[in-house]
């Protein structure tokens, strides 16, 4: 079992993001998890990528519990879990090898990284280039970051997520900022990656076509509440409908 | 009812209210500074009509022939002026990165497990705070004076006091860009399963290095300022020179030692400029790369052909084969004066203590016992203190307030966006060549007069403005507001540079002047900035004015000068010099204080 949740709620201050979740997902599948704006999916996200602690349920990430993790065995949980945000969290002024190599920190001490950031071993370089190569971008290895296109950065991203060898695979809104050609090169690539490798997939999307194309699993958030889960043709049409309702729908 | 809201805000008549404040604080500090003499003391005939003239060989003619020729002295002088620079830098800049990470909070363990660590690591983060802060409050000439005293006159020593405020400076602003960074790429490699450390190292020291770059070579510009103006304490550089040639009346000779600095800082200046310029922009690709061999020979090709800019590495080797030759010249068979002098050990401890004896306050020293000390000190407040810190501040206040209104209506003449034959890069009709010329030529002839006002150190101005209009403040408080005039025009005109062109150009586009534009658009929108920014050179002014009065005007460093030559009363002078610092102590505050309600506004 890759992840398990059971009666999740999670609130910041006054306001409750997630209430009462509870959900299963096995290692190498691929779950997109939809809903509106604010509806909780960064949130439930980050709770699984151990960035969060619940406010109250519990969250198991490959049978481990984080909340009963010291720091070492949390740091070495993280490592397994690869996270792309939405903003991508990559250094802009330096050149994508080094945000590739930024994904394997975690197995290194600090000397080592400090070797790393002064002298990247061929092993590594080569490594990365190959993975750079996976996500379509091998010539951009020694190019400045922040001189790459919107596209490319967050293929970036996903080389540096797959440095990172991990079992679970997390993407925040990936197609948010990229036109519709684009968005669905991109999400091809991550189903695949993750067929490829028996990487579990977690995506957050608010496009409903593209989730119902790729992923064999909808899990649809409204209000911080779970409003589905299911394949994507079980899925009726009412449904999807009162997903994006809005709130004041009643007027019209 | 609610609690009104103490949180400081400038709106439209804030910010007029603010500028009569500014006006009336300059009238209340003219007040307090008196008038200006009538007359000049002794002549000054030919100062001007020399600028034309500048002298290649020496003007004093009973000079023995075997005497060094005028301009190899002069340029070994800029040489050491140069090395000495280099030398407090290469101090500097290692002991303020250290400083500097301490003093920041970024890297510090987050989460429940972290409490112990942070709690241990905030007393260390205090007492880095307040070190750094001591040692930017004490001007790098009055440390120099207490090193000479205490360890001798050695060249290294005044190195070390040059590079002591510098670290202070240094590692403040190195903790600022640091705290500065978005926190996004640190974040994520965090939740990735790095340590704070590895991922500060990783991911926040790569994002501050242009602005530490850029801001390490405006360091390096104001050690050259120091540097030379170490030579009026007897230190060989071209300070030196150029107090003896004024002192002389040589002034022709004072021109040329005058052009040679200018042009030397000038140039690192324009360095600084084209550095920040690469370091901001992505360098372009000159060829595409084919990729065709094995992935071995592909990764070699990309990295050999991976656009980078030229200038920052060649800045970078020079200046670590520059700062190499300044600690050892013989290595490159160059003969300079010894850093250190012969002395022996015993010698120079029996210096420090009885100079730790000479600053012990008089009555403690005579009875043994501290609570002697608060007489002594009240009596000092009373009798010249008092009088001597009002004037200081009078004196900063009003050159920074002077400076600010002359920068502010010279800046839309350097702007780059504004002084153009099309602001804004708006399609304003046909246009004749002519027009264009005289535009670039405005806007050139600006710069170039801030680049010059701010390359001069403020007590070269001093120094020869005392000589030229007599003693009294106004020279002192002329020399300060020349040289901050430039700094803030090259400040200021960043932050118009940076700001959003949109409000601007829309102005434009409806048919309003350049000065219109400036007026509605870019004055209100970088306000706060250029306030920010005013106060922050303040401080400095009033660390500099204590050091200007030195020549003569009663104010806290007149103090400290007579305690030093007169009465050689180490430790009157080092109740000035602690007056001085607590003042600056004080304005750190405030403007940490204003800093955060006019970023907030």
């Amino acid at each position: 079992m890759s992840l398990q949740l059971t009666h999740i709620s999670h609130s910041f201050g006054a306001t409750e993001a997630l209430h009462d979740i509870s959900l299963e997902i096995r290692t190498g599948e691929q779950v997109a998890l939809i809903g509106p704006s604010g509806c909780g999916k960064t949130t439930l996200l980050r709770l699984m990528g151990t960035q969060l602690a619940p406010s109250s349920g519990s969250i198991t990430q490959l049978d481990q519990t984080p909340a009963e993790l010291g720091p070492r065995e949390l740091k070495k949980l993280r490592t397994r879990i690869a996270m792309i945000p939405q903003h991508l969290g990559l250094v802009p002024n330096v050149r994508v090898l080094r945000n590739v190599l930024n994904g394997g920190m975690g197995e290194m001490t600090l000397l080592q990284t400090v070797r790393q950031m002064i002298y990247p071993k061929p092993k590594e370089t080569q490594r990365a280039y190959n993975l750079l190569g996976r996500t379509g971008i091998r010539g951009k290895i020694y190019d400045r970051t922040d001189s790459l296109s919107g596209g490319q950065q967050q293929r970036v991203a996903v080389a540096r997520a797959l440095y990172q060898d991990p079992t679970i695979l997390l993407a925040d809104e990936p197609v948010s900022s990229i036109d519709p050609a684009r968005a669905r090169d991109t999400i091809q690539l991550l189903t695949q990656l993750s067929k490829e490798e028996g990487i579990t997939l977690i995506v957050s999307l608010h496009h409903l076509e593209l989730a119902q194309e790729f992923f064999p699993r909808l899990i649809g958030l409204r209000d911080g509440r779970m409003a589905f889960d299911s394949a994507p043709d079980a899925l009726s049409e009412e449904e999807c409908r009162k997903l994006y309702q809005l709130d004041h729908s009643s007027h019209g | 009812m609610d609690k009104p809201s103490c949180r400081l805000t400038l709106r439209a008549s804030g910010r007029k209210l603010t500028v009569l404040a500014l006006l009336f604080f300059l009238a209340v500090c003219a007040w307090i500074l008196g008038p200006m003499p009538e007359r000049p003391p002794g002549s000054t005939e030919g100062f001007w009509a020399a600028a034309l003239h500048p002298a290649l060989t020496d003007q004093n003619q009973s000079l023995p022939d075997d005497a060094t020729p005028f301009i190899i002295r002069i340029l070994r002088e800029l040489g050491t002026t140069l090395r000495y620079a280099f030398i407090a830098m290469s101090m500097a800049v290692p002991a303020g990165i250290i400083l500097g990470f301490f003093s920041s909070t970024v890297w510090w363990p987050e989460g429940s497990q972290g409490r112990l660590m942070r709690l241990l690591l905030r007393p260390i983060h205090i007492t880095v705070r307040f070190t750094i802060t001591l040692m930017r409050s004490i001007h790098e000439l009055i440390w120099a004076i207490f090193f000479l005293a205490a360890l001798g006159h050695d060249p290294l020593t005044a190195c070390v006091a040059l590079a002591l405020p510098f670290t202070g400076t240094l590692a403040k602003v190195f903790s600022e860009i640091i705290d500065e960074q978005s926190p996004e790429a640190r974040d994520h490699v965090i939740s990735s399963g790095a340590s704070p450390v590895q991922a500060f190292l990783t991911t926040l020291i790569p994002q501050t290095l242009p602005d530490m770059a850029t801001y390490t070579l405006y360091r390096f510009e104001c050690a050259l300022r120091s540097s030379a103006v170490l030579g009026f304490i007897g230190i060989e550089t071209i300070g030196l020179s150029i107090r003896r040639s004024f002192e002389n009346n040589f002034y022709n000779e004072l021109w040329t030692e005058l052009y040679l600095l200018l042009a030397m800082i000038v140039i690192v200046d324009i360095l600084g400029a084209q550095l920040r310029k690469r370091l901001h922009q992505i360098p372009p690709r000159k060829q595409l790369v084919k990729l065709e061999g094995t992935p071995e020979e592909n990764i070699k090709k990309l990295k050999r052909m991976a656009p980078r800019w030229k200038l920052t590495r060649l800045l970078l080797c020079s200046s670590v084969i520059l700062t190499w030759i300044a600690w050892f010249p013989g290595m490159v068979q160059i003969d300079t004066e010894s850093l250190t002098q012969e002395s022996g050990p015993m010698n120079r401890m029996d210096r420090i203590s009885s100079f730790l004896t000479q600053i012990t306050p008089q009555p403690v020293h005579e009875s043994g016992s501290w609570r002697d000390a608060i007489p002594w000190a009240t009596e000092l407040w009373q009798d010249n203190g008092h009088d001597a810190l009002t004037n200081t501040l009078a004196m900063a206040t009003a050159a920074i307030i002077i400076s600010a209104l002359a920068a502010w209506l010279f800046l839309p003449w350097a702007s780059r966006a504004l002084a153009s034959a099309q602001p804004m890069d708006i399609f304003s009709g046909r246009l004749s060549k002519c027009r264009d010329l005289a535009w670039k030529l405005c806007g050139l002839v600006t710069r170039t007069f801030f680049i010059i006002s701010r390359a001069i150190p403020e007590y070269i101005y001093a120094y020869l403005l005392i000589g030229l209009l007599g003693i009294s403040a106004w020279p002192l408080v002329l020399a300060l507001a020349l040289h901050n005039f430039g700094i803030l025009g090259r400040l200021w005109g960043e932050v118009v540079e940076n700001q959003p062109p949109a409000s601007a150009r829309q102005l434009m586009h409806t048919g309003s002047s350049r000065l219109q534009c400036y007026m509605a658009s870019y004055a209100p929108m970088s306000f706060n900035r250029f306030l920010m920014y005013l106060f922050y050179r303040w401080e400095t002014c009033v660390r500099e004015a204590t050091i200007l009065g030195m020549l003569g005007f009663a104010s806290l460093g007149l103090q400290i000068h007579l305690a030093r030559h007169l009465f050689r009363a180490y430790d009157e002078m080092l109740f000035y010099v602690l007056l001085g610092a607590a003042v600056i102590f004080i304005g750190d505050l405030v403007s940490v204080f204003l800093r955060r309600a006019l970023t907030k506004a």
